[in-house]
């Protein structure tokens, strides 16, 4: 046999191992991903919902745990951290270790039964599962992982499904003044939640009261502020008018918490101005004529 | 023999084109220019576009009240704006790391490497903690947290740390969405010590959707000679989750 054939049955053979075995080949690792990364629970009390989740595990394989604690805002960025405070005992799910293996799925069953007596109010939970650190057997100074990836659930707790809201606007900016040749004008938005009852705003920036950009829906929790953003097709983006007009821009900001009448307004003025254009242009003029007047003194 | 080889890699090949192709779309999303419609989102709610002319967020088939009255409930699932649930994602490289033999006076480095896709999410964190410093077991001896060069990296501030003489355990974060205190590949800090009721921290984080997002974390361990000779271990905690 002579060498070409050598590799090529070599390398025939790693190739086949690798397609139709490839967790012998990589390195072991810690792969998640949880589906849905958000549920929102509006139930009465006394009355009973069901929701899964779905685990699945693209690493090597796994002990996983759920677990389900309360998860407390931070900042204005709709950040969450997850506390120790464990999830109130009328959610019910199986909290046992399970086993999961490499491209392996588990949906887990959350039952939602809050008690007839229960008040109205928000219940803002994450659902976690976590992964068993390795045991090492043999002696060697390592770090361990442990491995948390979480779900949040947002609960209202509501008898007739119209809970009170109440929002406040704690600021609607766009800049003063800006150069229209090059610039762009970007809205930054800040909403306050003072009532008791999460909430997503629904509304637009109307500009001129022409172009309109459209609020994201995204979660205000009670007692906290959430920088808003804008929809663009499925994506949030910086609330941000393209090519102003030239001259005053006029934004005004219109929005309601979703399913509240009220209409909340604010509204702000930019004027937009080609200074580097106009400038451009100046300085050549000033040129022109200065090189005009030189030649007409020196033809003198 | 080279026939046979030939045919052997022909046969590889196929298998994987048939262990890769979908051969049906039962499940999968129905799109048209228009719409799309993913049968598993179909009875929660995971949320429709809007238009121009009018808003159809809200639960299918339950976003009125007289509904809500009487199945006592509603239940949106994923994010309103986006017509099909994306599920979040977080890996990490190893499942441990492991600094080898540790010498006085010599940096042990290793990394590790942090994969994010929130595609569904506008925005997510990923924090990260120990549960003690590195100890032996029982906790008799430990290599404390470092505190870099001047002594002033802490769990919240990174500093420079590339001196040999300045002992301890700590990581530097580099790549997508990692905290600006990270100037460079020098500046380090401690994790947070659960034991000590320290809170974790942020290791990467970001405001915006994104899919695929990479961060590598360096470890750095230092040990002087008087370090007590033993095995050293800890366990680091990674919590990800999506913003809400």
């Amino acid at each position: 046999m002579n060498s070409f054939n050598k590799y090529l049955i070599i390398f025939s053979f790693i190739l086949f191992v690798y397609i139709c075995y490839p967790n012998l080949i990589k390195a072991q690792n810690i792969d998640l991903s949880i589906s849905p990364p958000l549920v929102e629970v509006m139930i009465q009390p006394g009355k009973e919902v069901k929701h899964s989740f779905t685990i699945t595990n693209n690493g090597s394989p796994s002990a996983i745990t759920p677990k389900l604690f309360y998860f407390d805002p931070q900042g204005d960025t709709g950040r969450v951290e997850i506390t120790n405070r464990p999830a109130p005992d009328w959610i019910i799910f199986n909290s046992s270790p399970f086993a999961l293996d490499t491209a392996s799925t588990k949906s887990v069953e959350l039952t939602f039964s809050p008690p007839s007596d229960a008040s109205e109010t928000d219940h803002l939970l994450s659902l976690v599962f976590e992964t068993t650190e390795t045991a090492d057997i043999t002696d060697r100074n390592v770090s361990a992982y442990k491995t948390q990836i979480a779900s949040n659930i947002l609960i209202t707790i509501s008898k007739d499904g119209l809970p009170k809201k109440s929002a406040s606007i704690v600021s609607f900016w766009a800049p003063k003044i800006i150069d229209s040749t090059f610039g762009s004008i970007e809205y930054k938005l800040l909403l306050e939640n003072n009532g008791n009852f999460i909430w997503k705003p629904e509304g637009k920036i109307i500009i001129n009261q022409k172009n309109q950009l459209q609020l994201a829906p995204q979660n205000i929790a009670s007692g906290h502020k959430r920088a808003i953003n804008c929809l663009q097709a499925e994506e949030v983006v910086v609330c941000k008018q393209e090519k102003p007009f030239i001259g005053i821009n006029r934004a005004v900001l219109s929005f309601s918490p979703q399913g509240n009448q009220t209409v909340y307004n604010a509204q702000t003025t930019t004027l937009a101005f080609p200074f580097t254009i106009v400038g451009v242009l100046t300085l050549l003029l000033l040129l022109t004529t200065y090189i005009n007047k030189y030649h007409s003194v020196k033809s003198r | 023999m080279k026939k046979i080889a030939l045919i052997f890699v022909l046969l590889t090949i196929s298998i994987y084109v048939l262990k890769h192709t979908r051969l049906s779309f039962a499940q999968e999303r129905i799109e048209s220019n228009n719409f799309r419609i993913q049968f598993p989102n179909f009875n929660s709610g995971a949320g429709i576009p809007t238009s121009d002319n009018y808003d159809l967020t809200g639960t299918l088939g339950q976003g009125i009240a007289g509904e809500y009255s009487s199945t006592g409930y509603r239940v949106k699932a994923g994010f309103e704006y986006i017509r099909t649930i994306i599920p979040f994602s977080f890996s990490v490289s190893d499942i441990q790391k492991n600094f080898g033999t540790l010498s006085p006076n010599s940096f042990s480095s290793t990394s590790s490497t942090l994969t994010v896709s929130a595609g569904g999410a506008g925005g997510y964190q990923v924090t990260a903690s120990e549960n003690t410093p590195l100890s032996t077991n029982g906790g008799v001896d430990t290599i404390p947290d470092t505190t870099c060069n001047s002594g002033t990296c802490t769990e919240t501030t990174a500093a420079v740390w590339n001196s040999t003489s300045t002992y301890g355990f700590g990581y530097n974060m580099s790549g997508d969405d990692v905290p600006a205190g990270f100037s460079d590949s020098t500046y380090f800090k401690q994790f947070a010590d659960r034991s000590n009721s320290e809170a974790p921290q942020i290791v990467m984080s970001s405001v915006e959707a994104g899919d695929e997002r990479v961060a590598t974390i360096t470890y750095k361990v230092n040990v002087s000679n008087t370090q007590a000779a033993g095995v050293y271990r800890n366990i680091i905690q990674f919590t990800a989750v999506p913003a809400y």
